[in-house]
């Protein structure tokens, strides 16, 4: 825009005609300028002597004031909505990629290593103990050999459902899976017993 | 003038002066700050690098010449006004 758009009559009408009720503004920003008190001095001396360079000098800073709350308003903006993103992607990868203990640690003095291990030692032993179980329950031979090529999923279910007696929707809690999923185990199970001895357990 | 200050040092970054660049980001430091409570405090290092260099690049592509001035930004707030005694004052 050419500076000398405005001629000094029209800035100095301008100038005399917001200064008067600068409350009545509805554009923010120029409101905002006019009632911001680091201004003030500014504004009067541009009101009581409205000289090319007064003028120029109230311009100027209302120019830098605008820059600067535009620059600032941007910034916080970006930097909510980048932060907001942010975690949405961390909250993202972790749920695709969890933090999982997948090998033991070779140094025997570290200790979440030591107490995976043990966790999952515990978990061998009560799987093994529940298949010696099962298979102990059995007299057919057919039986015990078609258990003994179950999954260790399978093994539970059959633990569970026919040792212990507890429901599909019990069994799916005690496993931490859902019972659609024990539901199509328990079918699969069924069907391979059939198979194999040609009647059901 | 405050105003005045950061135009000084948003021009001067934007010409490649790396105090000023600093002197920015400084003054930005409280809005980093709150923007970091939006993640875990496990991630917060990793987010403010990101939003440095988010504001680097902000400061980079930021257009210092304002579209409109003072005069036209009364002569607009008169004109959409109508009803405004502003007007009636001018008259």
């Amino acid at each position: 825009m050419n500076e000398n758009y405005w001629s000094m009559a029209q800035k100095q009408r301008l100038m005399a005609e917001i200064r008067t009720y600068p409350y009545l503004i509805s554009n923010v920003l120029l409101r905002s300028f006019f009632q911001h008190k680091g201004y003030a001095s500014l504004q009067k001396r541009a009101w009581q002597h409205p000289s090319a360079e007064n003028l120029k000098a109230l311009e100027d800073a209302f120019l830098d004031f605008k820059r600067m709350r535009r620059f600032l308003s941007y910034v916080s903006q970006t930097l909510y909505w980048e932060a907001v993103k942010f975690d949405q992607r961390k909250r993202r990868y972790q749920q695709t990629f969890p933090l999982i203990v997948d090998t033991s640690s070779e140094d025997p003095e570290e200790g979440p290593f030591e107490t995976v291990t043990a966790e999952e030692n515990l978990e061998k032993d009560r799987m093994e103990t529940m298949a010696s179980t099962i298979e102990e329950l059995c007299t057919e031979p057919w039986l015990i050999q078609a258990i003994q090529a179950l999954t260790p999923a399978q093994k539970s279910v059959l633990f569970y459902v026919y040792k212990k007696g507890y429901t599909l929707t019990e069994t799916a809690s005690l496993l931490h899976t859902t019972p659609q999923n024990i539901s199509n185990i328990h079918r699969r199970l069924l069907s391979y017993l059939a198979g194999q001895g040609g009647n059901g357990p | 003038m405050n105003d005045r200050q950061w135009t000084e040092h948003l021009q001067a970054a934007k010409e490649g002066q790396e105090a000023s660049m600093i002197w920015i980001i400084q003054e930005l430091q409280p809005k980093i700050q709150a923007s970091l409570y939006q993640t875990s405090s496990v991630d917060r290092e990793d987010l403010e690098q990101e939003l440095i260099e988010k504001i680097v690049q902000i400061i980079v592509a930021f257009e210092i010449k304002e579209a409109s001035t003072l005069w036209e930004d009364i002569a607009q707030e008169r004109k959409e006004e109508s009803a405004n005694p502003l007007q009636l004052l001018s008259e």
